[in-house]
């Protein structure tokens, strides 16, 4: 029961969008760097260290890598693989690290230089590595199709229309345009969405993320700590993981996932339900992932997800924002870090004063990440206040 | 409706491994094979070497219909590589074979760009998703069906 029991110290991000004069492992000492500065503490005071893996830079033992490379000699340190979810995996281990007394500071970094660190053909290289070697990638996949076929099941059982998708696209970079850090500047519409480029239908170029340089940092220690903090911290209040499969050919379901087993353990532990939930930052790598997750959590009925974001209320000012800071679709994903940028701005937005993106209402915040295809869910659930 | 290997282009070979080796050596005769538990009876797909219901490890090779239901597709257009850039758009589709298993597989239409599965009804079970009747052609290397009248062909 990890309620109550840890608290997320202080967040950074790396410069994010292009960035060619640095590499992946220095976004991620950047991002490091803010996030402590952030919590008002120094790399010495660091004796965790969790990340993730990097394809563009893809050392062998990745945590170790860092860990040198940030001057650290941790008693707790690992990489991780869970995809673009291994965020939330680094942040349900690294709380289970400080609560054993495995580790006093655990500092949670993920992410790569995507766009520039590698050539198109090596992106797209990447791109066919979620696929089963044996038994999908010799049908030609790369990862949109494998979300385009949830998505055209998902239209088929529910009804969800290709404008719902858009508008979460729509939504996303309204938000990102009002985030100082976002390469996106701006706006586009639900026609500008729908006359994109192909990709595997039905996405179009407009419904999946686009690559980032791009690295997330925060910091996770114990409660005692928070009283010497620059900051105000984040405390977690409920978190759960559930894995359904890793391959899109042998998911149970494609149109019920492991977000529902996850988000009934982060409300149990937190002791609050859905309609407590002030604001969510949702993983976001296709105009899909959200509408489904949504209704996962209970955020929104089965069937109205894509309701939701057609209708405005995830608007920063509407009754459940959403993706306040842009998400994947329009504010950065770099593989790990895709789902960083939504813990980093969950505890950005429970502190309040984010101005032009600033959420009213910003006591209880749930963050979902996903790995794979919809293969691995963690739900966090994140208090202004000990709860 | 012959199938032959220029109708597709010189797509790449799977890569194979132990796992695999039996499923794409059957797949080089033109026999869809998978394995099936000597003790529960339930087919399995992809191959290994314990049952993910029973985890017994005895499992029998076993032929299948090659009929089956598409669950879902897409019409890709943005390749991996070249060879499957050069036939795009194409089709990807998981397939419920009518003995349990899903698989994924392509499916191939006569005219690639009016694709008759694009339209919200064909999804209906009970339509002309189904893809039954599959006959195998002469294809070398990774196998292609061929449908009887009315019906699709896949490439899996």
């Amino acid at each position: 029961m990890l309620r109550n029991k840890v608290i997320i110290a202080g967040v950074g991000d790396s410069d994010i969008g292009k960035v060619p004069d640095m590499s992946g492992l220095a976004l991620n000492a950047q991002a490091a760097k803010r996030a402590l500065d952030d919590a008002g503490m120094r790399m010495k005071d660091v004796d965790g260290l969790l990340t993730a893996y990097s394809l563009t830079e893809p050392y062998f033992m990745l945590g170790t890598v860092l860990a040198e490379y940030l001057g650290l000699q941790p008693t707790y340190c690992a990489s991780l693989v869970v995809g673009g979810g291994t965020p939330g995996a680094a942040l349900h281990h690294a709380a289970m690290a400080v609560t054993t007394g495995q580790a006093k500071v655990v500092l949670v970094t993920c992410g790569e230089n995507r766009a520039t660190g590698q050539s198109r053909d090596e992106a797209v290289n990447a791109l066919t590595q979620v696929g089963h070697p044996y038994f999908e990638n010799p049908y030609g996949p790369l990862v949109p199709a494998f979300y385009a076929m949830v998505t055209q099941r998902y239209m088929h059982e529910f009804g969800t229309q290709r404008e719902d998708l858009a508008h979460v696209a729509v939504r996303a970079r309204h938000h990102a345009v009002r985030h100082p850090n976002s390469p996106m500047k701006s706006e586009i519409t639900v026609d500008d969405v729908l006359a994109s480029k192909p990709i595997a239908e039905p996405l179009n170029m407009l419904d999946c993320c686009f690559i980032s340089d791009a690295a997330g940092a925060f910091i996770v220690t114990t409660p005692d700590r928070a009283a010497d903090l620059a900051n105000r911290p984040a405390w977690l209040w409920g978190i759960g993981e559930c894995h359904t499969h890793e391959h899109i050919t042998l998911a149970p379901s494609l149109t019920e996932f492991g977000a529902v087993q996850s988000g009934s353990q982060a409300y149990e532990m937190a002791g609050v339900g859905p309609k407590d939930i002030d604001f969510a930052e949702l993983y976001h790598c296709f105009t899909i992932v959200p509408i489904i997750e949504a209704e996962e959590l209970g955020l929104a009925e089965r069937v109205s997800g894509g309701e939701l974001f057609a209708s405005g209320e995830t608007a920063i000012e509407g009754r459940l924002p959403i993706n306040t800071h842009g998400g994947l679709l329009s504010y950065a994903q770099a593989g790990a870090s895709g789902g960083i940028h939504g813990i980093v701005e969950a505890v950005r937005q429970l502190r309040g004063g984010e101005s032009a993106r600033q959420v009213p209402k910003h006591d209880i915040a749930l963050i979902h990440n996903e790995g794979g295809v919809l293969s691995w869910h963690c739900t966090m659930i994140l208090g202004r206040d000990k709860r | 409706m012959e199938n032959s290997r220029r109708d597709l282009g010189p797509l790449p070979g799977p890569d194979i491994n132990a796992d695999a080796r039996t499923y794409w050596a059957a797949a080089a005769e033109e026999r869809l094979v998978v394995q099936c538990c000597d003790e529960c009876g339930i087919y399995r797909f992809y191959p290994r070497p314990l049952c993910p219901d029973c985890a017994s490890d005895q499992a029998t090779w076993t032929e299948v219909s090659g009929q089956g239901r598409v669950h879902t597709f897409t019409i890709v257009h943005r390749a991996p590589n070249k060879e499957f850039q050069a036939i795009t758009p194409y089709v990807i589709a998981l397939i419920d074979l009518d003995e349990g298993p899903r698989m994924m597989a392509n499916i191939w239409a006569t005219t690639p760009l009016r694709w008759p599965l694009a339209t919200g009804s064909a999804l209906s079970s009970k339509s002309a998703m189904a893809a039954p009747g599959c006959r195998s052609s002469s294809a070398p290397g990774i196998n292609q069906y061929a449908p009887q009248q009315g019906h699709y062909r896949w490439r899996w």
